[in-house]
C-alpha cells in the first residue's frame, strides 16, 4: 500500500462507456458511437447546466448536466420522457501494484422516449458514464 | 464531488460536439429497472473511454494528454427509500422519483498502463449536500423539453 498516495487525498474519478458498438472504439466525441451504435439517434443535451463558474442555469451553460440527485434534472438528454437513474457514490479502490485510491462517481441511465437532433422520434437507452 | 486538484484519473466517454454531455447509447441489455420500486441495476463490461486525467482537464482542456482506457462497472441502486414529486418550471421538467442508495463495483485501466483499479466494495457511501455531494441517488420516471407540460 502506497499511503503517501492516500494522504495526498487522491482522487480516482469514475466514469465508463457502454456496451455494444462502442467496445474499442476511440471515444474522442461520442457522436462517433451514435454513428456505429445500436440503433439510437442522436439526442440533444439538455439545456441547462452548470456556467463557467459552477453555478446552475437553466440556459446556455458551460456544460449540459445537473448534479445527480433529487431536486435536480436526472436526465442529460433533452426532449426526453422515460425512466431515469442517477447516483453520486465515493469510496475507495486499489491498484493492482498496491497503491489506495479515493474515488467519486457521477453514473446514470435514462430509457424512453426523445426526439433526435433531427427532430425524429426515436426510444433509446443511454448511459450517463 | 472531490476536489479536482488532487485527481489523477478522470474515466469517460467525452462531451459530444452538441454538448451532450458524458452521455452514450447503450444496450438495452445493460440495464434493468423497477421505476415502482426504485430498484436499477447498470452494468458494462470492458468498454472503451478515455481518460482525462482531471475533470479540469476534461472540460477546459491544456492538461496531460487524454489516454485511452477501459472500464468494466455493475451500479446497483436499492430503491425503496421515500418517493418524490417534482415540478420545476425553471429548469423545464419534471419527474417522480423513489429515493435510495447506491453501490458500485468497477475496474478501470488506462490502455498503456499495467495498473487495474478496483474498487473496494466496503466503505461506499452518497454524499449528501453538507458533504459536497448531490444527495441521495433514486430512480423515477422525467419528462422534459417537449414532454415538460
Amino acid at each position: 500500500m502506497s499511503t503517501g498516495e492516500l494522504s495526498r487525498g487522491q482522487f480516482l474519478r469514475r466514469g465508463a462507456a457502454t456496451l455494444g458498438g462502442l467496445a474499442g472504439l476511440g471515444l474522442a466525441d461520442p457522436l462517433v458511437a451514435f454513428a456505429k451504435g445500436p440503433g439510437s439517434a442522436m439526442p440533444n443535451p439538455i439545456p441547462g447546466g452548470f456556467d463557467a463558474n459552477f453555478q446552475l442555469v437553466p440556459t446556455n451553460p458551460l456544460i449540459h448536466v445537473l448534479p445527480p440527485g433529487i431536486g435536480f434534472e436526472m436526465a442529460t438528454v433533452t426532449d426526453f420522457n422515460g425512466v431515469v437513474g442517477a447516483s453520486e457514490i465515493r469510496g475507495t479502490a486499489h491498484g493492482s501494484d498496491g497503491s489506495v485510491w479515493d474515488f467519486d462517481t457521477d453514473m446514470r441511465f435514462m430509457q424512453g422516449e426523445y426526439v433526435d437532433a433531427t427532430r425524429r422520434m426515436q426510444h433509446g437507452t443511454f448511459g450517463f458514464i | 464531488m472531490g476536489d479536482p486538484s488532487f485527481q489523477e484519473h478522470d474515466f469517460e466517454p467525452g462531451i459530444a460536439s452538441n454538448g451532450l454531455f458524458w452521455t452514450i447509447a447503450i444496450s438495452r441489455r445493460s440495464l434493468e429497472v423497477d421505476p415502482g420500486t426504485g430498484r436499477a441495476r447498470l452494468r458494462g463490461q470492458g468498454l472503451a473511454v478515455t481518460d482525462y486525467h482531471d475533470i479540469i482537464n476534461a472540460i477546459f482542456g491544456g492538461g496531460p494528454t487524454p489516454v485511452p482506457a477501459h472500464v468494466s462497472f455493475d451500479v446497483r441502486w436499492s430503491g425503496e427509500g421515500h418517493r418524490q414529486r417534482i415540478r420545476d418550471a425553471t429548469f423545464g421538467f419534471v419527474g417522480k422519483y423513489v429515493a435510495g442508495p447506491a453501490t458500485i463495483s468497477f475496474t478501470a485501466r488506462d490502455d498503456a498502463g499495467n495498473v487495474l483499479f478496483s474498487s473496494d466494495a466496503e466503505g461506499q457511501y452518497n454524499p449528501t449536500p453538507d458533504q459536497g455531494g448531490a444527495g441521495s441517488p433514486a430512480v423515477g420516471h422525467e419528462r422534459n423539453g417537449v414532454f415538460f407540460h
